[in-house]
């Protein structure tokens, strides 16, 4: 909320964000009413999520999306959130930026500029075993891989034209997240891949084993014939830099950088 | 066992049941002529819910969800009411990951089964609460009539913020409007189920029968 008002903006705080049920901040039809009532205020010009948005994935059928199609905002978050970047831009083409607010450092300040100003970003990756050399242009959609993969044969058709985004703390699952994919077609047509931080341990991860993303992602993805860019830094790691989704965007495999439209046009 | 050896078993008419530690990797080349040919019994828990739900939709096997020998005859459960009511189908479904990594990929129709569900804890209870909604956003359990919930292994005193996993499956499966009997002795480490064979689950009882 500081970093927010330090920007001159007037944060508001959900009615039931600090509610709780389990662990989800409340129940599904308060989070939703929480997010639909923002959705339709024409007062609110971003949404930021607080944190990591356990259960968003419960609520992406009920998101208003004629009061996103009237008045579109991005909605700033990472992990769970994923889930609702993907069911507005799947619905509207809404634009988004994954990240996090109010960890200071790069991360605050790539959020700021993509809310505040207009100028394509450049994020440059660092080396990593699962870059595939080449240059894609496409929509930059995704994020989470498990956020991701909980839309197959439930609301995300194939991914023609884009550009996806996957980051995620290990998991035992990710080879069986990109095989589904792969089966389902959901990357039948897809221009390339933005990957992220697939280092940070989940500690809800009961046994988190060999670090299997970075093999599987070669191994699945290295052979579609398009370039991948690893070593992008954003995801569960510390100063993360935040990009925008649902943009044009340039990746250059070759030169280890990505090149997208603000989230704000 | 990977997938060139289970072909191999697949193949061999002396071998007349294979017991399996199965994953999603062997469902890609699968040989299912000789699965035609020479059908025999699959038995296993966990990732073999993959092997068992394929080949059920592409060939009509009935898998075997457990561990240890086949029991002949019709078998017999007790179990616990969590929503009561009496219904018959096919009991089909296995290990929640692989079911719920199938969505969309892959997954048979559940129309008209009465499903069956067990789990090994890989992570916490927002795993399970992601495979559930995830199955249910995408309509894999429409038509299903009713609900048999068996072991689900390593969730034994987790509480996440006051949540067992009680809680997250009462809170999904109670949406459904079947009947839903939990606490029944199948799954890993319990003698093996047919999958896709007639059932009768009478929640109000709380007994299952199989076969």
């Amino acid at each position: 909320m500081e970093t927010l008002a330090g920007w001159g903006l007037r944060p508001e705080l959900g009615k039931h964000a600090l509610d709780r049920r389990g662990f989800m901040a409340g129940s599904d039809a308060d989070r939703l009413a929480d997010l639909n009532d923002a959705l339709r205020d024409p007062g609110v010009r971003a949404i930021v999520a607080a944190t990591g948005g356990a259960g968003a994935y419960r609520i992406v059928d009920g998101l208003d999306l004629a009061a996103v199609r009237a008045d579109p905002k991005p909605v700033v978050g990472f992990s769970d959130i994923t889930n609702l970047h993907i069911a507005l831009w799947a619905a509207t083409g809404l634009a988004g930026v994954h990240g996090c607010v109010g960890t200071g450092g790069r991360t605050d300040e790539s959020c700021r500029r993509l809310l505040f100003e207009t100028e394509p970003i450049t994020v440059h990756a660092e080396p990593s075993p699962v870059t595939v050399p080449g240059r894609a242009t496409g929509v930059l959609v995704g994020g989470s891989a498990v956020a991701v993969s909980n839309f197959l044969g439930a609301g995300l058709p194939r991914l023609d034209g884009a550009i996806l985004c996957l980051e995620g703390p290990q998991n035992p699952h990710f080879d069986r997240m990109l095989w589904g994919m792969l089966r389902a077609g959901l990357l039948d047509g897809i221009r390339g891949f933005a990957i992220g931080d697939l280092a940070g341990l989940d500690p809800s991860v009961a046994e988190p084993g060999p670090d299997q993303a970075t093999t599987v992602i070669r191994e699945r993805l290295g052979g579609l014939g398009v370039p991948i860019l690893g070593g992008l830094p954003f995801g569960h790691r510390e100063d993360q830099v935040c990009l925008p989704l649902g943009v044009e965007a340039t990746l250059d495999a070759h030169a280890g950088s990505l090149t997208a439209d603000s989230a704000v046009c | 066992m990977n997938a060139a050896q289970l072909n191999e078993a697949l193949r061999d008419n002396t071998v007349r049941a294979i017991a399996l530690d199965g994953d999603h990797r062997m469902l890609d080349g699968l040989d299912l002529d000789a699965v035609r040919a020479d059908p025999k019994p699959i038995v296993g828990t966990g990732g073999t819910t993959f092997v068992h739900m394929e080949l059920w939709r592409v060939c009509g096997l009935v898998g075997y969800h457990g561990n240890g020998p086949i029991r002949p005859g019709r078998l017999h459960f007790t179990g616990q009411t969590k929503v009561p009511g009496r219904v018959v189908g096919f009991l089909l479904g296995g290990s929640l990951g692989p079911l719920r990594a199938m969505v969309g990929a892959g997954l048979p129709s559940l129309d008209g089964a009465i499903l069956l569900l067990t789990g090994e804890r890989t992570q916490g209870l927002g795993q399970v609460d992601r495979q559930l909604t995830h199955l249910i956003r995408a309509g894999a359990l429409k038509g299903v009539r009713g609900v048999a919930v068996g072991h689900f292994a390593g969730f034994d005193g987790l509480i996440d913020r006051d949540w067992s996993l009680d809680d997250v499956l009462t809170d999904h499966l109670s949406t459904l409007d079947v009947p839903v009997l939990g606490n029944l002795p199948i799954g890993p480490g319990r003698p093996p189920v047919p999958i896709g064979v007639p059932a009768v689950l009478d929640a109000t009882e709380a007994t299952l029968s199989v076969g």
